[in-house]
């Protein structure tokens, strides 16, 4: 990858966790608009017990100045990423300030979102110098994202084994879905879901079909052949479980962008087009 | 067969990271053993997830429950979109902790784990956990943020909570008809 790709990639990225993070903004979902809950959890992950003894989660929600702070500073080093898509220094205090951002809302909120590891994760390969190291790193991304996929596809057929439960797909969309059928009865989403609510087959085979195609993300480990193909997979999971599941795993598609090749990055370079920095410089600073 | 088998792995991802930087690959094998063992010892240490999200059949019920926070006199909180879910999680999911550990002696279940499994077999963190559980009195402050996290959701200055648990059954037509509703919390 050269600069003009790492530039394209990197602003790509950190447009799409800024989108995100701007959402949150409006969902009264940052620091500064937690309102200092006194309920967190932090189930059993020793890394969020070390992080809650340290005492750095409770005193940046019990001081409000220091939360509104946090989160001006995590905006401000998301569009510097975003501006200087080549500077590490900045991309490293965005990719902390993120990941401290992701632990402290689980933390308050009681349940650890696992749409929120992507953003923890994704900024990691961008800490690497060496644009070569850098696309290997980034290219680890990709097996990465390929075994999220496949591990959700291990645990639903080897270990949980909700795969054998024919069910599961209407009694998802029940279980996720009976607050917006209820409180919005008239609404056109809702008769929608009524109508699948009677043709349950259709939720049931659905789900597993969503598990098959977990599992197909398998293929990426042995070739790339397939990539044009495998970047939708998760997109069509994330879509679908966003409409008959209402959860917004849409935030984890942010690695999925690991499957992007060289050539169509090229290709949103041009889309995507800013300041370039000169080709000559070898490296990230 | 070996010399082959080199081949493909001097040839493969991790073969050439092993070639680029011996330190990058140490930290990405280490970083992709560590998830795999994570997920196959079913343990969790952030940044070693697991991916075990909607892995466990859903229990057979044909009664389904969820809460409907009502404020001031008449007002629903309704977030009608999926893309919610982080508000949504920060309204439900709290509340669902607190009127359990409520109906349980205001105890956080975390603590009971942890005194008695955890520490049994670590008794020497045992300073170290007081600070991990919901005390009763934290419990105690969760009416007020409620009250204060629904003010700046609606926008508008909230004095009365009434939070109702609610069990649906789906019929036949895919219609829910409501089977109980009882006030679970109530904040004049």
């Amino acid at each position: 990858m050269n600069n003009r790709q790492r530039i394209t990639l990197t602003r790509l990225v950190t447009g799409t966790i800024l989108l995100f993070l701007t959402l949150r903004l409006a969902e009264h979902a940052m620091l500064s608009e937690l309102q200092s809950p006194p309920l967190f959890s932090v189930e059993v992950d020793f890394t969020y017990w070390l992080f809650r003894e340290s005492g750095i989660p409770a005193w940046i929600m019990q001081h409000r100045a220091a939360a509104i702070l946090f989160d001006i500073l995590l905006f401000s080093s998301g569009l510097l990423s975003f501006a200087l898509p080549l500077n590490r220094k900045i991309l490293a205090v965005f990719a902390l300030l993120l990941f401290l951002y992701a632990m402290i809302f689980d933390l308050y909120a009681t349940h650890h979102l696992a749409q929120i590891y992507g953003l923890m994760i994704v900024m990691l390969p961008f800490l690497v110098g060496n644009n070569d190291k850098f696309t290997l790193a980034w290219e680890g991304m990709r097996y990465f994202t390929c075994f999220i996929y496949f591990i959700a596809f291990i645990w639903k057929t080897c270990i949980g084994h909700s795969f054998y439960y024919l069910q599961q797909g209407a009694d998802t969309v029940k279980n996720n879905l009976v607050y917006f059928i209820s409180l919005n009865p008239d609404s056109p989403m809702t008769h929608f879901y009524e109508w699948f609510l009677r043709h349950e087959w259709i939720l049931n085979a659905g789900e597993k079909g969503l598990v098959l195609l977990e599992g197909i993300m398998v293929v990426g480990f042995f070739t790339k052949k397939y990539d044009r193909w495998l970047i939708w997979v998760p997109v069509v999971i994330h879509v679908t479980t966003y409409f008959f599941s209402d959860v917004f795993f849409i935030e984890l598609l942010v690695v999925d962008l690991s499957f992007l090749s060289v050539t169509q990055l090229d290709r949103l370079g041009k889309i995507v087009s800013g300041l370039y920095q000169p080709e000559k410089q070898k490296t990230a600073i | 067969m070996l010399t082959s088998f080199r081949k493909i792995l001097a040839g493969s991802w991790l073969g050439r990271v092993y070639r680029a930087d011996k330190i990058l690959f140490t930290l990405l094998l280490l970083f992709f053993i560590l998830s795999t063992v994570s997920n196959l010892i079913k343990l969790q240490t952030t940044p070693f997830f697991i991916w075990s999200m909607y892995s466990t059949k859903l229990p057979q019920t044909d009664v389904y429950t969820y809460y409907r926070i009502n404020y001031n006199d008449g007002n629903v909180i309704n977030l009608r979109h999926t893309w919610n879910e982080p508000e949504k999680t920060l309204l439900y999911a709290p509340l669902n902790v607190y009127l359990w550990d409520m109906a349980h002696g205001a105890v956080d279940p975390f603590r009971t784990y942890l005194e008695s499994h955890w520490l049994k077999k670590h008794a020497r963190f045992a300073g170290l956990t007081t600070g991990l559980y919901v005390t009763p009195a934290e419990l105690d402050q969760y009416p007020a943020w409620l009250v204060k996290y629904l003010s700046s959701v609606t926008g508008a200055p909230v004095n009365k909570v009434c939070v109702l648990k609610k069990k649906v059954r789906f019929g036949e037509n895919g219609v829910p008809a409501e089977v109980s509703s009882d006030t679970v919390l109530y904040i004049p």
